[in-house]
């Protein structure tokens, strides 16, 4: 482990979580959702008592790719400078992070939001161990997951989660990366109403379905060759 | 109640308006199109029809004349909200349907009052179906009008109801209707036989009619995707009209290779049958670039990642079960499910020992991205533009991945240089050893030191391999398209190897370490990375043929492994209980 993370210290700030899940909250408000969706919200936000483990394994020039990568979408060319950096990082997370999701989905017949059918998630037990590339370059910082990397623990989980999974099926076969390689999902459907009625819990293929989703979007958008870039250029050097 | 009905909507009577406007609509717009809908106000007018005695002539199109006016539905009235609870859901990746869901419909107390006139004479003649002789001079052949009011109260429904959620809409069918009603008619003398009627009509109602109600109305939610989705249909529907067709006459059938032809008809009867013509030529076994499906995992066990190419540093934990599937000689080995389960990971003593490549690993990652993909669906790279001023949730991370950079950039200075140094000095020469390596920590256990010399002929082709390892591009362009595949020869070096007081002791086990042999973590060596540019089955003729001109000594062992190859039995013989079965269906 090469960053000493004072995990105690945000631990003991009871604020903070406060403080994220607000601002998470903020954010989903703030984002527009489709009509048969409503509410979605943060229940509860807790970082958890387990630090992350990050150790640095290499610091490099950047990689041509990331040069090639920006300078195709954009006119003008971004050449190698000495002060870009490269960093080889090695992530592991296997802590106590929580999230409770709730959302509601809604009928809009016959009447506008005339029925609607609460749902919530829990997510815990969020597990991942994986190579991450961190580039600095003309003030863009590009994020790009690599590769996962073996961890007894979190292997020998995933082969439980997908048992039936189509053993020869070509598609399924070779992931490149999945990121997340364990995740407990728990959903909650319905809402009772004065002690009547039923709440669907732990409905399997659901939470299995989401996870897969999940999955699948983390590979597309974050995982190398693809990347995530986050743009410090002020507004009037673009300009320029 | 798991639904949560908007109990507003029926506090304030906009529900109970609501649905009576759609309730009229749906009602006299079917009786005018006559559509099933509306099966049940049918039968009702028949009824009410032959009761009063006029219904000796009126034909199947006249049968809604009776009705005078239109159906109005008067008054709607749910008192308490309906409860609607899910009872189970279940979410499918087929296409057909998308979520399955059942659910319990309970509702109480609703009232629903229905107005319309009839329509009636005693003494209607239908002047105009008769002969203009026949009939006398009517002076007055009007009908007379009669309202009739009918209200069913204290409707009290529980049903129990699959619903099917699919890409064209909803598909609903009750399993367990338990229905229940007052029913009262403003005239006396219709109302035992209305209500008689309606109840047995209820069935057709609830099995047909609602669903097929439901599914219409639904299909205006979907009607954007569903309407793009038949343009498609259209578009696909002219591109096959236009694309010229083929049309075989029996001259043609002269004219095509009765070669082709007796191919083409060897392929569709080896799978009508399922039999693969072992021994005969010109079957997938043999056709290179064809591959079997039984083949398939062992060749995508190949495909180039990160577990295949440091194989040499996966877990010990592997390494042990292989070790004991060796001692037991077990049948139970399953070699899909190990190469199944052997995700894309790479070994944690690879970083541990730093000996990673990070081009390598870009490399096998982009590979595999390319496979996974179309050609056209380039990788995402999403731009957020951060402003440093404003306190967002996702500048605040970034920023801690800023803070970290100063520190890596002023503490570290000198030790990635050298990092940098060994790892570019290592890679070239670096590789070369590690094939060699590889024999030696698989045969030490029974070999002598001395003996570790023999498989010469690999690390003479080690300036191909490290060609190969090298996942560029444009150097995979430069190497030849079909490797040779050296399987073979590291069999037969092994073999070869082996002191014959060993290969005596260990008779029993031979079939077995045979079998073991393709699943080996030797031969998942680098040098079969290159598979993919390469169409070939792992066990193709060729590459064997090949291996053989290079160490003739070895051939006639060779000969006979490829005999065994030809046809399924490659196992050493063994088909049958101990062998998993061909993985059709899966």
């Amino acid at each position: 482990m090469s960053f000493d993370i004072h995990w105690s210290n945000l631990e003991s700030d009871t604020r903070l979580n406060e403080s994220i899940k607000n601002h998470l909250n903020a954010y989903l408000g703030s984002i527009s959702l489709p009509s048969y969706v409503c509410n979605l919200r943060i229940l509860d936000f807790s970082l958890g008592k387990i630090a992350p483990n990050i150790t640095l394994r290499e610091i490099s020039d950047p990689l041509d790719e990331f040069y090639a990568g920006l300078n195709e979408d954009e006119p003008g060319v971004i050449t190698p400078s000495p002060n870009d950096i490269q960093f080889l990082v090695e992530v592991e997370y296997k802590g106590d992070l929580l999230v409770t999701l709730a959302a509601e989905l809604v009928l809009n017949y016959p009447s506008n939001g005339f029925m609607t059918l609460p749902v919530k998630l829990t997510i815990s037990n969020v597990g991942l161990h994986s190579l991450c590339l961190v580039t600095y370059l003309s003030k863009r910082l590009l994020i790009s997951f690599l590769c996962d990397i073996s961890d007894a623990d979190l292997d020998g989980n995933e082969s439980l989660l997908d048992p039936k999974g189509r053993v020869l099926s070509p598609r399924r076969f070779l992931e490149r990366i999945s990121i997340i390689r364990n995740m407990k999902i728990e959903t909650e459907i319905g809402q009772q109403h004065s002690g009547e009625g039923s709440v669907l819990r732990s409905v399997g293929r659901l939470e299995q379905f989401l996870l897969e989703i999940f999955k699948d979007f983390l590979r597309k958008e974050v995982s190398w060759p693809s990347w995530i870039e986050l743009d410090f250029n002020d507004d009037n050097q673009e300009d320029l | 109640m798991s639904f949560r009905f908007n109990s507003q909507a029926f506090e304030d009577n906009s529900f109970n308006e609501k649905i009576r406007e759609k309730l009229t609509q749906a009602l006299n717009s079917s009786s005018s199109d006559s559509i099933s809908p509306k099966v049940t106000k049918t039968t009702m007018g028949e009824g009410s029809k032959s009761n009063k005695g006029g219904g000796e002539s009126g034909g199947k199109s006249r049968k809604f004349d009776i009705l005078k006016s239109g159906i109005s539905v008067s008054k709607v009235n749910f008192p308490t909200t309906p409860q609607l609870e899910i009872l189970d859901l279940d979410i499918s990746a087929q296409p057909r349907s998308l979520v399955k869901g059942i659910c319990k419909i309970s509702c109480k107390d609703a009232m629903l009052q229905i107005q319309t006139e009839v329509e009636a004479n005693l003494l209607l003649v239908y002047s105009e179906c008769s002969p203009s002789f026949a009939t006398p001079n009517m002076i007055c052949n009007d009908s007379f009008t009669i309202p009739i009011t009918m209200v069913f109260s204290e409707i009290r429904l529980e049903a129990i109801t699959n619903i099917f959620v699919k890409h064209s809409g909803i598909g609903i069918s009750f399993n367990d209707v338990n229905l229940d009603f007052k029913f009262d008619c403003s005239m006396k003398i219709l109302q035992s036989t209305i209500e008689r009627r309606l109840k047995n009509s209820m069935h057709l109602l609830f099995k047909e009619v609602l669903p097929s109600v439901i599914f219409s109305m639904s299909q205006s939610l979907f009607l954007s995707e569903a309407s793009r989705s038949q343009e498609m249909h259209n578009e696909s529907r002219i591109d096959s009209r236009q694309s010229p067709r083929v049309v075989l006459d029996e001259s043609d059938l002269q004219e095509l290779s009765p070669a082709n032809m007796l191919k083409l008809s060897t392929l569709i009867s080896s799978r009508q049958t399922l039999s693969l013509h072992g021994t005969v030529l010109n079957v997938p076994s043999t056709i290179p670039g064809c591959l079997e499906r039984q083949n398939l995992h062992r060749f995508n066990s190949r495909i180039p990642s990160l577990s295949n190419y440091y194989s040499f540093y996966t877990e010990e934990k592997s390494r042990q079960t292989e070790v004991k599937r060796n001692v037991l000689g077990s049948s139970v080995s399953l070699p899909h499910t190990l190469f199944a389960a052997n995700p894309n990971l790479l070994p944690g003593r690879v970083l541990q020992e730093g000996v990673y490549d990070l081009h390598t690993i870009t490399g096998i990652q982009n590979r595999i991205f390319e496979r996974s993909t179309d050609e056209n669906e380039r990788p995402k790279r999403r731009r957020l533009k951060i402003k440093m001023s404003k306190h967002k949730p996702e500048s605040e991370t970034s920023r801690e991945d800023e803070a970290r950079q100063p520190e890596g950039r002023t503490e570290p200075k000198s030790r990635p240089q050298q990092q940098l140094l060994s790892t570019f000095e290592v890679s070239p020469h670096g590789q070369a050893p590690t094939p060699v390596d590889i024999d030696s920590t698989i045969s030490t256990p029974a070999i002598p030191d001395t003996q570790i010399t023999s498989p010469k002929p690999l690390s003479i082709r080690n300036p191909i391999l490290s060609d190969v390892e090298k996942m560029d591009f444009e150097d995979t362009s430069t190497i030849p398209l079909v490797t040779p595949l050296k399987l073979p020869v590291s069999i037969t070096s092994k073999y070869f190897n082996c002191p014959s007081e060993r290969t005596s002791v260990q008779n029993p086990r031979r079939y077995s370490s045979q079998r073991i042999n393709w699943e080996d973590p030797m031969f998942n060596k680098p040098e079969l990375s290159n598979l993919r540019t390469s169409l070939y089955s792992p066990i193709a003729r060729n590459s064997l043929l090949n291996s053989t001109k290079e160490l003739p000594e070895h051939g006639r062992l060779l000969d006979n492994r490829s005999l065994s190859f030809v046809g399924l039995n490659f196992k050493g013989g063994k088909w049958g209980n101990n062998d998993d079965p061909p993985p059709y269906g899966s």
